[in-house]
């Protein structure tokens, strides 16, 4: 006689799981809206806009950069952005390779509005600056990319070695969303249920990093060094400068090498970019809050496209938003930081 | 990293063309350990063997309340009222607190004259009264003397 242990079966169309799930859960399970395990935050409904398909550069210049009118647009390539969280570091620095080739081949190539960011892996800080050094003097590259979800804090000194390579190749460091919850819970208390959830919660770990790079003094060893924070928002961030600068006050000298305010280092090294844009219900409340955070000099504007919570560059702004200050979250503050053309018009400042 | 380290300049010292950074200018004046203002008004507070090295004693003069401390440099005086909140200063810890230094380096700095408010922690030079915290911040401080008498003479 024998017993197995051990024998799988599946649910599939011709023996299938469906009729046994209560009805009501059927559509959510269809849509994986009970995530799945590891990363599990998946848009239920699909993250790209279903009104068009861009697959190759052209497709981006036809439905994107030739009806909005972009003048340049600065490129987040995936995979290649988020090869940080991938556990074999040596596939992690061969895939940030390749997505740079590519870009260089595909994209940058095909039209110089298009703008690269050099794929790094920030697990191995070594490879990342050696990658940076190879090809961030491409001249459409304009910044360094990863993603927020990594193993240590932005401000860790084992990343010096690529903040040094960024500011020796003139480039900034870019960070964007959406790996969170793959090597950690995406907050630090506990898993969030949904993906409607999980996305509330990604300005979390921007907070976290900002923290970081100021408090571990990153900005005094690299004073040339811009960080550009993508697709975070920016809500969070005066009430951030407001906390640090007060605990700064009383904590000093556990951070003895800050040599200014916590806000001072954050809104003259750091940049945000605006989509998703905040919607309060009040629009005059988000104007409050670009002033609070300086959006003159620290707001870039960003459509994410093609993905769901694209902003339309003509509809996303508050009418009230003054035309000065448009102009430079539209267009100045991001040619400044990556040293692009000024408009005819602009009043030409030059970043620190 | 060599390189951005010394763009930032050394500990010691700031390039004298470059504006200096606030906090390097709030130690700067800790260190100058400039007098306090001249005042003319002479108010003996009490016996100078009232206060041992290291001690304080809090001193009520009109409606000014000072607290007068022994450092090794001589008697201090200091206004016992914190300008964040209004906190008794004087009712806080003295210790020594950590200069601007490189990254990652801990210089330590004014060994037993800062005054850390017992509120919220904000620190202060006891000689100069400067805020440890920001460029701006000052709190009045007051010449203290011994005459030939052994009394403590507070200017007000």
């Amino acid at each position: 006689m024998i017993i197995d242990c051990d024998i799988h079966v599946y649910a599939n169309h011709q023996c299938p799981l469906e009729p046994f799930i209560p009805e009501r859960f059927r559509n959510a399970v269809s849509f994986r809206q009970g995530s799945s395990p590891g990363h599990g935050y998946a848009n239920p409904f699909g993250v790209d806009r279903r009104d068009l398909q861009a697959d190759t550069p052209a497709d981006v210049v036809r439905l994107h950069l030739d009806p909005l009118g972009i003048t340049y647009g600065v490129l987040q390539p995936q995979p290649g952005y988020s090869v940080s969280i991938i556990h074999a570091q040596d596939v992690a620095n061969a895939l940030a390779q390749a997505s740079n080739d590519w870009q260089i081949e595909t994209y940058l190539r095909h039209d110089p509005r298009f703008l690269g960011s050099v794929c790094v892996n920030l697990g191995d800080p070594r490879a990342a600056a050696a990658e940076i050094r190879r090809v961030g003097g491409h001249p459409q590259m304009v910044q360094v990319i990863t993603c927020g979800e990594q193993v240590h804090l932005f401000g860790h000194r084992a990343y010096d070695p690529v903040y040094e390579a960024c500011c020796e190749m003139g480039l900034a460091f870019a960070a964007h969303p959406g790996s969170e919850g793959s090597l950690n819970s995406s907050t630090p208390v506990g898993r969030p249920a949904s993906y409607f959830e999980w996305h509330n919660s990604l300005p979390l770990t921007f907070q976290a990093h900002v923290g970081s790079l100021v408090a571990e003094g990153t900005f005094e060893k690299f004073p040339e060094l811009h960080v550009v924070l993508v697709e975070g928002g920016v809500s969070w961030l005066a009430p951030l400068l407001w906390r640090m600068d007060k605990n700064f006050k009383a904590l000093r000298s556990t951070v003895p090498w800050l040599r200014e305010l916590p806000s001072d280092y954050v809104l003259r090294h750091c940049r945000f970019t605006t989509q998703p844009i905040e919607e309060p219900s009040n629009p005059d409340h988000l104007l409050q809050m670009y002033s609070m955070l300086q959006a003159e000099r620290t707001v870039c504007f960003s459509t994410d496209f093609p993905h769901w919570d694209f902003d339309d560059p003509r509809r996303a702004f508050p009418s009230r938003l003054p035309q000065a200050l448009k102009e430079r979250i539209l267009y100045d503050n991001a040619a400044e930081l990556y040293g692009l053309p000024a408009r005819p018009t602009a009043k030409v400042e030059v970043l620190p | 990293m060599s390189e951005a380290k010394g763009a930032t300049g050394s500990t010691q010292a700031t390039p004298p063309c470059a504006k200096m950074k606030r906090l390097d200018a709030a130690f700067a004046t800790a260190d100058a350990a400039l007098p306090p203002r001249k005042r003319d008004r002479e108010v003996v507070v009490g016996r100078a063997d009232e206060i041992p090295l290291g001690g304080k004693k809090i001193v009520q003069i009109g409606r000014l309340s000072i607290g007068v401390y022994h450092l090794e440099s001589g008697f201090h005086g200091i206004l016992n009222y914190c300008p964040h909140q209004g906190a008794e200063l004087c009712k806080g810890t003295v210790h020594g607190t950590y200069r601007p230094s490189e990254v990652n380096e801990f210089e330590p700095a004014l060994a037993g004259r800062v005054l850390r408010c017992p509120w919220h922690g904000w620190e202060f030079d006891i000689v100069t009264g400067k805020g440890l915290y920001d460029d701006r911040g000052r709190v009045s401080t007051y010449e203290v003397r011994v005459n030939d008498a052994g009394d403590l003479v507070v200017w007000v």
